[in-house]
């Protein structure tokens, strides 16, 4: 099977300048670039906050995938995100992890660092695992 | 109503438009169209980008009821993913819930045209003068 988590595998992907860098299969713990566009500027200079979880969304789903070899990807029912630093427009890191995966329900967390190593944000999300669409046939 | 949100890059991209203030609840209603760059494979908004509306939606509330002096520095952002967010018009209700000197409690509900609820959201912020407010 192809491994989508290293492709960018939606429009939101492409927006957001995804590139993997490594899956830690012992941690379960999916890294990835992204390069936040020009068009997520808000006046300060920096990412809008709310769509900084689309970076954090991105990763944490990218998570599921890669821990179930590309089988499921979560349907994401609410995400807490803490802010912590402004998210510059420029490349960043993101992790992301499946805390626990049950029949119906998974947990997912996930960072934003700065290239000094900094995070820069966190998120938690609940989430209904589903299989992935569009790859069924 | 006097509005500048349309002149900064991420609200373009939404597609944010300012519809009405009540002065009296702290309530902002928005118009929003949500770009075909923000869809994943379901079809729909990706959960994480829907909050982009929502937090737009929240922090306008916060200037408006300001003036346009002061906007949010948000700390956290709650959101609740009620059903897939599509691309095309949306509405949002942001609402100041409550802004102390130091600290604001910010909610906002993303609707479809219709009123059918997508998703809503709930944010702790710090009141900060407007990065924006160059007028």
């Amino acid at each position: 099977m192809a491994r989508i988590w290293e492709e960018q595998r939606s429009p939101s992907a492409v927006l957001m300048g995804s590139e993997f860098v490594s899956f830690d299969e012992d941690a379960g713990e999916l890294t990835t670039r992204y390069t936040p566009p020009p068009e997520f500027a808000s006046p300060r200079g920096a990412v809008q906050g709310g769509l900084i979880a689309g970076f954090l969304d991105e990763v944490m789903g990218g998570a599921l995938l890669a821990c179930s070899d590309g089988e499921r990807l979560p349907l994401n029912l609410d995400m807490n995100l803490s802010f912590m630093r402004m998210v510059p427009l420029e490349p960043i890191i993101a992790k992301g992890r499946v805390v626990r995966e049950g029949r119906r329900i998974a947990f997912l967390e996930g960072e934003l660092y700065d290239e000094h190593g900094n995070c820069l944000a966190r998120a938690t999300s609940t989430a209904m695992p589903t299989a992935v669409p569009g790859i069924e046939d | 109503m006097d509005f500048k949100s349309k002149a900064w890059p991420h609200a373009q991209l939404m597609g944010a438009e300012a519809v009405d203030f009540d002065d009296e609840t702290k309530t902002i209603t928005m118009r929003f169209a949500a770009p075909p760059e923000f869809i994943t494979p379901r079809g729909s908004v990706q959960g994480g980008l829907v909050a982009g509306f929502l937090d737009e939606a929240m922090g306008w509330a916060y200037t408006q009821a300001t003036g346009g002096t002061h906007s949010p520095l948000m700390l956290d952002l709650n959101i609740s993913l009620l059903k897939p967010v599509p691309e095309g018009p949306l509405l949002a209700k942001g609402r100041v819930v409550k802004a102390g000197r130091r600290v604001l409690f910010l909610e906002a509900e993303l609707t479809l045209v219709d009123g059918t609820v997508l998703a809503r959201s709930t944010s702790t912020a710090i009141p900060t003068v407007n990065p924006g407010n160059t007028g």
